[in-house]
């Protein structure tokens, strides 16, 4: 289980590098830096400042393996449109001394051309050469430099020459062979900070409102998991009596009914079920007693403990709980049913019919005890999968669960939040499958824990 | 295959859930000749209009009413049966590929029978990440990447298990003394698999992807839901390889692929067919969820999940609710009904 735990953090760690989500980016929308043309200098310092702050400038893992051109010190370029563009010449030319001059010169014959007042033709070009770094590009600037020699300034002539011939020296340099290359980093590297501080608890801001990730999840942890024992609870005493009801009344009219209707309920997608609802049963649109439940609204999430939170929106509540406990008991009503009549099968059951025991009591005292075992299971392992699954419901009633804060976070790349709740579901996830099989073992202990 | 049609089409119910399936792909097939590009606003439509609404410049008929910004909903929804069944089938395809490959290797060999020397093994590591180094800094795209990489890691496998047999390793005496795994390595894996939550994944994928097509998603669904396909598989292995007459190729001298493909998998496919009943109808409603919440799917491509998701913003638009939702409905129903007639008969 540790091994496994281990490989889903780490799993969940690259994801969130490799998603392209820039947390620096965000963390600086939140403080109300902007990027313009204006004051992109002190943009780029502020994000040299926070990245550095949150240690982006340090390798990514323990080691990393790369061709043998790539130099030690890649991760110290924190500005990622930097960092793409010496990756891309660094596979183009495999030269890093000669690419490291060319990236200085570029950026002083940027300097340059900033300050003073240029044709319109020069400044295209330097825009256009910026966009795309191609021989044909740069003899564009070359063309119109040598077209307005007397009025171009000194400094911008000589960075443009040291350019061209950085260039030059980088298109003589090529070469192309290599071969894998691994570095250590030891424990200075941003997979170490990060897992050290989801071990001590600390799991950072939120990238789309700056809030602690922690309360966040908190929060919305007790909407969800209250959404869910309430329709666990709903779903398991519908089916119980279902399952009941229909094998005590084995291939009569009713149990064929039933049968049916769970097999049409089990079809239904749960997104439009509940659309449906909200569609039919919120308004009056369709006639007066139609509108029975009160619209899907925003809910009372102020201060005060959870009870009181709860009492405020319980008739908010109604019609979510309703929907998925419905969408479960299609299901568990099935499999109840399924595994009463399996048991009926069973030697003990005949001879309680042989005491002289009714059917009826029978099937309730002995049958039914022994039918639920597998319903520890089914249950343990509804709980956690209840975290994610309450998505569309939450989504579709604006409920502020854990489902829906998933899906705006990864509508908003907010990584941070991603990353933690994926690595607490999937630890839930095992933890209840654990329990649940602890739980069968100790109540049937037939079944050894060996297999 | 016609007396698995008779078994399913044994009842009532069996027959309508074949011919509605029937008739979902034959509405799929030609929707083209019926209805026009679903994608393009006829000419003086106007957004949100309820079914049998009239273009009052060209008289055309909107039978199914239209949609937020104003398009055709039936063709939307002929055309939607299209990408539905697209969905289901191909996602399904992929998941049975990849699930299939890994419940027979892990049922099939288990933990001891497949034997590697340590020597191969290092060797054929060694040689698969240089492989995988310089084909990651080639410059090569994105597709052609996946492709070696999976096409060459298959190589790799049948390399280790074919390479006992080389005279360079009898030479020197080298021995398969080395047992490899599988089925441990599998079944981790799987657990693996299922701990992650395959929605969110879906979802995160979607959003990290550049502009994902409907393809994506096919692809991204085939690949997250293979470990049940492949559980099952693997079981009905563990259960078939020490029957007799597997017992029996294996002492005749067959080749493990002959004895896998040739015997083991008829046997194992019938309970399969169950699984790939209800994995298609779950693949469909996973997709219509997808598109439902605005993931995955570009403005111009119209599928019933984005037909519903227009009446989020409009509740009173009971038709885009109803209607696609009937499709997807009666769709996955027939599919179930399928899959429980083929589970029934077993």
């Amino acid at each position: 289980m540790i091994p496994v735990l281990g490989i889903i953090i780490v799993l969940s760690y690259f994801m969130y590098q490799y998603s392209g989500a820039d947390p620096v980016n965000s963390m600086l929308l939140i403080s109300g830096v902007v990027a313009d043309d204006v004051s992109s200098s002190n943009f780029e310092k502020e994000y040299k400042t926070i990245a550095k702050k949150i240690g982006r400038d340090l390798p990514l893992f323990y080691l990393s393996i790369v061709p043998s051109y790539f130099p030690d010190t890649l991760h110290r370029i924190v500005l990622p449109d930097k960092k793409r563009f010496s990756i891309k010449l660094l596979r183009e030319y495999k030269n890093w001394e000669n690419i490291d001059n060319y990236l200085g010169q570029l950026d002083r014959l940027n300097l340059e051309s900033k300050d003073i007042t240029l044709s319109q033709d020069l400044r295209q070009a330097i825009f256009q050469f910026n966009l795309k770094v191609s021989p044909k590009n740069l003899q564009r600037i070359n063309a119109s430099i040598s077209k307005e020699i007397n009025y171009v300034s000194d400094d911008l002539k000589i960075a443009f020459f040291d350019l061209k011939k950085g260039q030059e020296l980088l298109n003589n340099n090529r070469s192309s062979f290599f071969y894998p290359k691994i570095l250590f980093h030891k424990n200075r590297n941003q997979f170490h900070i990060w897992f050290k501080s989801i071990l001590t608890g600390n799991f950072g801001v939120s990238l789309t409102d700056g809030r602690s990730v922690k309360s966040k999840l908190f929060k919305s942890l007790q909407w969800t998991l209250s959404l869910s024992i309430l329709s666990i609870l709903l779903a398991s005493f519908l089916s119980i009596c279902i399952g009941f009801i229909t094998a005590y009344k084995k291939n009569s009219f009713v149990d064929k009914l039933i049968y049916f209707a769970l097999f049409i309920l089990f079809s239904i997608p749960l997104f439009w079920l509940a659309t449906l609802m909200i569609v039919f049963f919120t308004s009056d649109n369709f006639g007066k007693w139609t509108n029975i439940f009160p619209s899907v609204g925003v809910f009372y999430t102020g201060e005060g403990s959870i009870f009181k939170q709860f009492a405020h929106n319980f008739s908010l509540l109604i019609l979510p709980v309703f929907c998925m406990a419905l969408q479960a008991t299609a299901y568990l009503g099935r499999q109840v049913r399924s595994s009463i009549l399996q048991q009926a099968n069973e030697p003990y059951f005949l001879s309680a019919l042989s005491k002289g025991m009714s059917r009826k009591s029978a099937l309730w005292n002995h049958v039914l005890p022994n039918a639920l075992l597998p319903f520890i299971t089914i249950i343990t392992a509804a709980i956690p999968a209840s975290l994610a699954g309450s998505l569309v419901v939450e989504v579709l009633f604006n409920i502020p669960g854990t489902g829906r804060l998933m899906y705006q976070s990864i509508l908003n790349d907010d990584w941070n939040m991603i990353s933690i709740i994926l690595i607490i579901i999937s630890v839930a996830t095992m933890l209840f499958y654990l329990i649940g099989d602890i739980l069968y073992t100790y109540v049937n202990p037939r079944i050894k824990l060996e297999s | 295959m016609s007396d698995m049609y008779k078994n399913i089409a044994s009842d009532l119910s069996g027959k309508c859930a074949c011919g509605i399936v029937l008739l979902f792909m034959l509405i799929a097939v030609t929707a083209s000749f019926f209805v026009g590009d679903p994608a393009v606003i006829p000419e003086g439509g106007l957004p949100y209009k309820a079914p049998g609404y009239v273009i009052a410049k060209t008289g055309e008929v909107m039978t199914f009413g239209t949609d937020q910004i104003g398009r055709d909903v039936l063709a939307g929804v002929m055309y939607g049966a299209r990408w539905a069944l697209i969905v289901g089938f191909l996602a399904t395809l992929i998941s049975a590929c990849i699930g299939i490959s890994f419940g027979v290797v892990a049922g099939y060999f288990g933990d001891t029978d497949f034997k590697v020397n340590m020597v191969s093994v290092v060797i054929a590591i060694f040689l698969w990440s240089i492989m995988c180094f310089y084909v990651w800094y080639m410059n090569w795209g994105v597709w052609i990447m996946l492709i070696v990489f999976s096409l060459s890691s298959f190589v790799i496998i049948l390399l280790l298990y074919k390479i006992h047999s080389n005279r360079l390793f009898i030479r020197f005496n080298i021995k398969n003394n080395l047992s490899l795994p599988l089925d441990f390595i599998i079944l981790r894996l799987i657990e693996i698999w299922r701990a992650i939550p395959a929605l969110f994944i879906l979802l995160a994928i979607l959003v990290a992807v550049n502009n994902p097509s409907l393809w994506t998603v096919v692809v991204v669904i085939g690949v997250l839901r293979w470990t049940s396909i492949a559980r099952l598989v693997r079981a009905e292995f563990l259960s078939i390889r020490n029957m007799n007459y597997i017992r029996t190729a294996k002492s005749i001298g067959y080749s493990d692929f002959r004895i896998i493909l040739k015997h083991g998998l008829p046997n194992a496919i019938a309970p399969l067919f169950v699984l790939f009943a209800f994995s298609v109808s779950s693949a469909i409603i996973l997709e219509a969820t997808l598109s439902f919440l605005g993931i995955g799917v570009s403005v111009d491509t119209v599928t019933w999940g984005s037909l519903m998701s227009a009446a989020r913003q409009n509740y009173r638009a009971w038709w885009l609710v109803l209607i696609p939702g009937l499709c997807i409905f009666f769709l996955v129903l027939s599919l179930n009904v399928i899959g429980d007639r083929l589970a029934e008969q077993r």
